[in-house]
């Protein structure tokens, strides 16, 4: 009898075919699923990692700021003279560390006339009461946060008759420091 | 024929079952071929892990966005119209990133994709030709960090550490 041409038969499964039911659905099971997603042909992927650095950062706006105290700013018979007030600059900032925030102070230690200073509209922050300035850091805007803004620079100058005349001279300095 | 004898392992039957055996070894190993020769439609080049470091920043303004170019993505033609989508996972993200492709010469590049930990895959290219006259692809993968003053700093957040996954698939 031909083999090749034996008509097929229904067979009790021998062991060897009982052993080829896990493979085989194993292949199925392996490649069905595969197939169904047989869309997809390939894919890849990476770790892309960003780091931002601590930067706290503050700018004036303009380089000067100039006041005059002239006969205008004089009241008769009272020494004190002005207050004349600047507020044609402004400090930006830009914070990204928590609790931050800025203080102010001249470079001047034996100023002739009287120059105060204050933070006018922060757009975030608290502002500090007006300073005197000194050579010693004061707070000048305080509880800014994590944050960026700006706000307006107001100086006030004054001076008592009896210092007489004269020009001083500051660089003020703000620094932005931990609160 | 009992049906004892007709449980025992003739040497004919004996062939065919081993030829059966081939059969489904081969169509195996054929399976495993092509899964495995799928992954190199779609290869990631260039820096394997890049890191962006956003360093300054404007006052009164925003930090300073930054840009890497540094990996490529290739891809192979392929027989049907395809796509490339991208997600991403990135936990405790606290800062922003976004890609966009470029130099894309097949296919149609999408708008850049803001990436989001557990994003859904979006369109990255689309309309990948099916058509002959090209094997590969390799446009460039263009990564925009960039972060608030607000969003804080990696010494108090952390750095965002990016899982991003391109996939090239039928469109």
């Amino acid at each position: 009898m031909d083999m090749a041409r034996a008509p097929i038969r229904f067979r009790k499964p021998t062991d060897l075919n009982k052993a080829l039911v896990f493979p085989a659905l194993l292949l199925i099971f392996a490649c069905v699923p595969q197939g169904a997603s047989a869309q997809v042909y390939g894919t890849d992927s990476h770790n892309v990692t960003v780091t931002v650095a601590t930067v706290n950062i503050v700018q004036v706006s303009a380089g000067t700021a100039s006041l005059t105290l002239s006969a205008a700013a004089v009241t008769a018979g009272v020494n004190l003279m002005g207050p004349v007030t600047n507020s044609a600059t402004s400090l930006l900032w830009g914070f990204n560390s928590s609790l931050r925030k800025v203080t102010v102070k001249t470079n001047l230690a034996a100023p002739k006339f009287i120059l105060k200073v204050l933070a006018v509209a922060p757009t975030q922050g608290t502002a500090s009461p007006e300073v005197t300035l000194s050579t010693t850091a004061a707070d000048f805007l305080i509880n800014t946060g994590r944050s960026s803004g700006s706000c307006t620079i107001q100086y006030s100058g004054s001076a008592l008759a009896s210092a007489g005349t004269g020009t001083d001279t500051h660089t003020i300095t703000f620094t932005v420091a931990a609160q | 024929m009992t049906r004892r004898e007709d449980m025992t392992m003739t040497p004919q039957r004996r062939y065919r079952t081993l030829r059966l055996l081939f059969l489904i070894g081969g169509v195996i190993f054929v399976s495993m071929f092509l899964v495995s020769s799928a992954a190199a439609q779609l290869t990631l080049r260039g820096t394997a892990n890049p890191t962006i470091n956003i360093t300054t920043g404007t006052a009164g303004g925003s930090m300073t966005s930054v840009v890497n170019t540094s990996s490529t993505i290739r891809y192979t033609r392929q027989a049907a119209i395809a796509k490339i989508t991208v997600r991403a996972t990135c936990p405790s993200q606290s800062f922003h990133l976004a890609v966009v492709a470029t130099g894309v010469t097949r296919g149609v590049a999408a708008p850049q994709v803001d990436l989001i930990d557990g994003m859904l895959a979006v369109d990255f290219i689309t309309s990948i030709p099916s058509a002959a006259g090209w094997t590969t692809s390799t446009p460039t993968l263009s990564y925009t960090a960039s972060a608030a003053f607000s969003d804080g700093n990696s010494v108090e957040m952390g750095n965002d550490v990016y899982a991003v996954t391109y996939t090239l698939q039928v469109q």
